[in-house]
């Protein structure tokens, strides 16, 4: 299909054009994906067949090859990272790699216990806690993970043993050490630039995520905690229960998916449409002291987001001030309860959350909003169009055409945003329809529920993965179908 | 080459890992830190002389968790400890961790918690299956001491698992004493009645299962826990129909709008505006206090009226426990610290401080506890009471959602309607 | 003709004003409830009005002096804690989103998309496995701990920072090029200079951070009341137990805290706005 053919399409063709091709596409970058592999094992190999005996030595000795021909400090670094790693695994790294599979064998703490009846007293003496299987797999998954950095320079060491020989027989000075740290700040520079963010990153962020990942397959749960007992590898039983095994786990899992998804989408379109009125309220040509309502506005972001949302719930409690408030006033005869009936808490969740978030969008979308093209007003103007025909037919398509990235965000923080449900109602009106969740829960509140009230952690890293999904379905779809993903180099 | 740099940095890494692994190691393999023979004598001779035998143990480091109000009392009674043992060198730490918090602290890390720690009776099976703690030794004396609700409740499977160390975990009637007269506080009917006639509100929290509980307690509904499963097993001391009838009662009065449901803090806040009386426990007497000083009443809690007939509430009576961390470095020293401060002297010393009701026998035959209003109703009520023991934990959402739904202002209360939420009650309660 | 323009012009004006000036007092309320309720002298956490019929000082006297709850400790902590990792999180954004906006290197692609979807993953999924990590090193119940945890993830949010830099023209990059400068002269001498707006944006977002968390020091500091951070000392202030004796002090923390947020906020608003309208939002 040419570029012709796509222009020509209409847009449902075109959103279902980009979909076949996304997925056809996943074939073709596993192929590549494994093509690169097979290729440097066979690049690997014939680096051995084709180097002399400095460098088929360095395939053992690391460095090796480097250090002889005259690359002394590099050589010696290669070799430091061998010996250290070696002595890493002969003392520690073998023991928790080879424990992965079993995670512990010692399943129950070991207890003697002597016990004089007569006297009434007892002496408990531990002889052996279970294993901790936790540690087991955060320990093996580190090993792994240093296994797979270092195999990551051996390649490279063997790399560069072959081409410093190369350089040398070519007649040519190998390039010095110096020379190469140079390098590092300019041809190299993203080396240097992605090191320590990387390394943080993978160490907090990449090692504990694949560590719960593996625990969704376990059984890692209040009744499998050391010291008491061990737990095992489980399969996929905790997706099972989700998906129907277990019938409440089940039924909470479907009804907390609807209300997340109806909740991000509220929360999200409410904040942005309420916004940017409020934004081209404050920004119109002729309203006076925009920087004051604008800071009235602000000021609600710059307090920290936990304070004003236990503010909110002690205001919205069936005593609270605004209860009070309009009792007094003769508005209502019996309180209004914010928090407690599902439907309402519902909607105060959603209120709550643009008294929160407006502020946020007015400070986004100002400045663009300005940019709209007076043209584009001016001729509607002409044609005799309503403010709010003109929002929808102008403004909206405009802001929706440029601000897609930041709406998609937004979605994603929506289905994660734990603080305002959390805080606020803390999931309540408690059901006993539902599995340790309430009418207002998210599914990110559920899975912070099940890890810290009921220790499931299983399960809720389970609920975690499946978060994941959806949000990385929304999210790539949409990205996908978005200009924005195409115009990056735009600028450049 | 960058590829270098990255090369000495997971070096580094490495390195810094292995000496952590060491750390690591030792932690995953507790080591059995007493010798037998050391520790078979050091029980016994407590008695006699009034001090417990360390087992030798010197250059001792413990440390206790307290909750933030009684940081003072127990760092003056940690002391007392330590002046019993001149010769010894103790550096015994007081740490701030709320009793209702320490299961997810032990939980989360045993090896960081403190050796002593404070928690409901109803959460003992949890640190039991998780091997948090380490038994009572000097059982058969504690046992003896104690109140025998208090020692049953610290027991798991036959062994006695944690010190009793308060007799009053649950809740009681606090009233405004120029509102209510003591004989209305006998009846919930006349107790709204005379309320509404003075534009004032009877408060109780039907939005936690704690409290919520007392409405199908009082109907008859009775809980047995099932060790071997983690749930519970029901029965109803007469049937179905009086739990039904008595949630009515309870529903109609608050459909009336004279008894509400209110958090705790909103009901004792509520004694400054329009509180006649609220249904709490004791750990909020000072805030109550400081709002009614002298005008504040103390009882057990009233009777309501079920189809004509007076039915006397009951409530879920739960003790504080104190347990030993199993793997304490200082197991003897431990043991024989939470001897002391679960004894007579220090639990007599709470309860005139904080109105802590004591499980010691000795310290609840004490002037300051049997002279003390809100103590003498805590005791009262304790006879019309469901013991907490170990409960499933689905059992609080359970009765906050009963709860809730009888509290709600145009409920329907209809027999159908009630068996429906009771029946979906019993069933959440066995959710594990 | 013009004069009913006129008319209808300021009609609208006023319908304007008004709403703007309803919302205005809505939002800004419950955080003058908020102060209000700090300087209240009678007791009680729910009354029925808003403006105190007594004012007292006494409740931040007490925030500041208390013995269980040492505020001040905090206050520093959080200061500490906030400034160091607003350092090493600024500089790591800055660093990655330079990287993929600028240079083009193999696995480009791969860091980037890569990047994005570890930012999907529920965040407190990890907590455990964090903690147990910092243990590992004997970190766990310090202050250097959260700082690892607040800035260790930074560089996952270069979204915005790398739309920013997308939009500086690459002829300037160019142009130093043939000057002789180094990829590493160009980013410190020529591109950073002229992102302030966004240097700024992400200073103040890693800045606030540490106020606002109140779920990983739980985990992380435990027992060590000394090293909580005033958003967990707060929140730990207002759970049920504490509430009731502490809602005043709870009010005048939350008070204090404001202060410094809200200064900081109202003098930068200019580059947060300029950083993120420049970062986050493209044709």
């Amino acid at each position: 299909m040419n570029g012709m053919d796509y222009q020509s399409m209409n847009a449902f063709q075109k959103a279902l054009y980009k979909v076949k091709s996304f997925f056809v596409g996943i074939p073709k970058v596993l192929f590549a994906f494994f093509f690169a592999i097979g290729n440097s094992f066979y690049n690997f190999g014939k680096r051995f067949a084709d180097g002399d005996f400095a460098t088929k030595l360095s395939y053992i000795i690391m460095g090796f090859g480097n250090a002889v021909r005259g690359q002394i400090i590099k050589g010696i670094l290669f070799l430091v990272a061998e010996v250290a790693y070696l002595a890493y695994m002969i003392t520690f790294g073998w023991q928790y790699i080879s424990e992965m599979l079993s995670l512990g064998t010692v399943h129950r703490k070991i207890i003697e216990t002597v016990v004089d009846t007569e006297k009434g007293t007892r002496i408990d003496v531990t002889l052996a806690d279970a294993s901790n299987s936790m540690l087991i797999m955060l320990f093996g998954l580190l090993t792994l993970f240093i296994t797979i950095a270092f195999f990551a320079i051996y390649v490279v060491s063997t790399k560069s043993a072959a081409q410093v020989e190369k350089t040398v027989k070519s007649g040519k000075k190998p390039i010095s050490f110096i020379q190469e740290c140079k390098e590092l700040l300019d041809s190299r520079f993203h080396c240097t630039m992605l090191t320590f963010p990387s390394i943080l990153v993978g160490v907090f962020t990449v090692v504990p995520l694949i560590f719960m990942i593996l625990i969704a397959f376990t059984s890692f749960d209040s009744f499998h905690q050391h010291p008491a007992s061990s737990f095992q590898w489980v399969g996929l039983e905790n997706f099972h229960s989700i998906f129907g095994g277990n019938a409440k786990k089940a039924a909470t899992f479907i009804s907390l998916t609807k209300w997340t998804f109806i909740w991000a989408v509220f929360a999200t379109f409410t904040n942005y449409i309420a916004g940017m009125i409020v934004a081209l309220m404050i920004n119109k040509k002729g309203i006076r002291f925009k920087p004051f309502f604008r800071t009235l506005f602000v000021l609600s972001v710059a307090v920290p987001q936990f304070v004003t949302l236990l503010l909110m719930r002690q205001m919205l409690n069936k005593s609270g001030i605004i209860n009070q408030a309009f009792m007094n006033f003769g508005w209502i005869q019996h309180e209004i309860p914010f928090l407690t009936e599902t439907l309402t808490a519902r909607i105060t969740v959603i209120l709550v959350n643009m008294w929160v978030g407006i502020p946020y969008t007015i400070l986004i979308t100002s400045g663009i909003l300005m940019n709209i093209p007076e043209e584009l007003y001016e001729s509607a103007k002409i044609d005799g169009a309503s403010p709010v025909v003109t929002f929808f037919k102008i403004t909206l398509p405009y802001m929706l055409f440029v601000t897609t990235p930041y709406l998609i965000t937004q979605f994603i923080g929506n289905i994660n945003n734990f603080n305002v449900i959390y805080l606020l109602t803390a999931g309540e009106p408690t059901t006993t329809d539902l599995y340790n969740a309430g009418n207002t829960d998210l599914l990110v509140t559920w899975l912070f529920k099940l890890s810290l009230d009921k220790n499931n952690y299983n399960l809720a890293a389970a609920v975690g993965i499946l978060v994941f999904v959806v949000c990385a379905g929304v999210s790539l779809l949409t990205y996908n179908f978005s200009n924005s993903a195409k115009n990056e180099e735009e600028f450049s | 080459m960058t590829k270098k740099v990255l090369a000495v940095v997971i070096a580094a890494m490495m390195i810094i890992a292995s000496f952590a692994a060491c750390g690591g190691d030792t932690s995953s393999k507790t080591e059995s830190t007493t010798s037998k023979a050391d520790t078979t004598e050091s029980t016994a001779s407590a008695e006699q002389t009034g001090l417990w035998d360390l087992g030798g143990e010197d250059n001792i480091t413990l440390k206790v968790w307290g909750p933030s109000t009684q940081q003072d009392i127990l760092k003056s009674q940690v002391d007392k400890f330590k002046a019993l043992y001149p010769d010894v060198t103790m550096d015994i730490e007081v740490g701030l961790c709320e009793e209702s918090e320490a299961q997810a602290q032990v939980r989360n890390d045993l090896s960081v918690a403190a050796d002593l720690f404070a928690f409901p009776s109803d959460q003992l099976e949890a640190f039991v299956t998780s091997g948090s703690l380490d038994y009572v030794r000097n059982f058969g004396a504690v046992s003896a001491a104690n109140d025998a609700g208090a020692v049953d409740a610290a027991t798991y499977e036959g062994n006695l698992c944690a010190y009793p160390l308060t007799a009053d975990n649950s809740y009681i009637t606090f009233y405004d004493n120029s509102v209510l007269s003591e004989e209305d506080v006998k009846s919930l009917d006349k107790m709204c009645e005379v309320a509404a006639a003075a534009g004032k509100k009877i408060y109780v929290n039907a939005g936690d299962g704690f409290y919520a509980c007392l409405f199908t307690f009082t109907g008859g509904l009775r809980i047995e826990h099932d060790y071997a499963t983690g749930t519970e097993n029901h029965t109803f001391e007469n049937d179905e129909a009086t739990v039904i009838a008595t949630l009515k009662a309870f529903g109609d009065l608050f459909q009336s709008g004279t008894l509400v449901s209110a958090g705790t803090d909103v009901a004792v806040s509520a004694f400054s505006t329009d509180a006649a009386a609220i249904i709490d426990g004791t750990w909020d007497v000072p805030a109550i206090e400081t709002l009614l000083g002298d005008k504040m009443g103390a009882a057990k809690l009233p009777t309501i009226n079920v189809n004509g007939e007076d039915r006397q509430i009951y409530n879920l009576f739960g003790y504080k426990v104190l347990g030993v961390k199993s793997g304490s470095a200082f197991p003897n020293t431990a043991h024989a610290l939470a001897e002391f401060l679960t004894g007579k002297d220090c639990q007599t010393e709470k309860a005139e401080q904080f109105k802590i009701g004591p499980s010691n026998l000795e310290a609840a035959q004490s002037d300051v506890v049997l002279n003390n209003a809100v103590l003498k109703a805590v005791s009262e009520q304790a006879k019309f009471s469901i013991p907490q023991k170990s409960i499933a934990s689905g059992f609080w959402n359970a009765h906050k959602a009963v709860g809730l739904y009888i509290s709600e202002i145009g409920a329907d209360l209809s027999d159908d309607a009630l068996k429906a939420q009771l029946d979906a009650c019993l069933e959440a309660t066995n959710d594990i | 003709m013009i004069k009913s323009y006129k008319v209808k012009k300021s009609l609208a004006d006023t319908v304007i004003y008004t709403l703007l000036t309803a919302l205005g007092a809505v939002w800004i309320f419950p955080l003058f409830w908020l102060l209000m309720q700090s300087f209240r002298l009678e007791p009680g956490n729910y009354v029925s009005y808003i403006i105190p019929h007594n004012f007292t000082f006494e409740h931040y006297v007490d925030l500041f002096t208390n013995q269980t709850f040492d505020y001040p400790r905090w206050f520093l902590n959080t200061l500490f804690i906030s400034f160091c990792s607003c350092i090493i999180s600024t500089l790591s954004v800055l660093m990655v989103s330079y990287t993929f906006s600028r240079l083009r290197f193999k696995s480009r692609k791969f860091f980037m998309n890569f990047g994005m979807i570890l930012g999907m993953f529920p965040g407190f999924m990890t907590m455990i496995a964090i903690y147990n990590l910092l243990k590992l090193v004997n970190l766990t119940g310090t202050l250097a701990a959260l700082i690892i945890c607040y800035s260790a993830g930074a560089s996952l949010g270069y979204f915005i920072s790398k739309g920013f830099f997308d939009t500086v023209p690459r002829a300037l990059d160019e142009a130093a090029t043939i000057d002789g400068a180094t990829r590493n002269q160009i980013f410190w001498k020529i591109i950073l200079p002229m992102s302030k707006p966004i240097i700024v944006y992400t200073v103040l977002t890693s800045f606030i951070g540490p106020w606002a968390d109140f779920i990983l020091v739980r985990i992380i500091m435990g027992d060590k009341v000394d090293n909580y951070t005033v958003a967990y000392g707060l929140y730990k202030m207002s759970d049920d137990k504490n509430i009731k004796n502490y809602y005043f002090e709870f009010c005048a923390g939350a008070v204090v805290v404001a202060i410094p947020i809200t200064i900081l906020f109202l003098n930068m608003q200019k580059y947060y706005v300029e950083g993120i309208t420049g970062g986050a939002v493209k044709g």
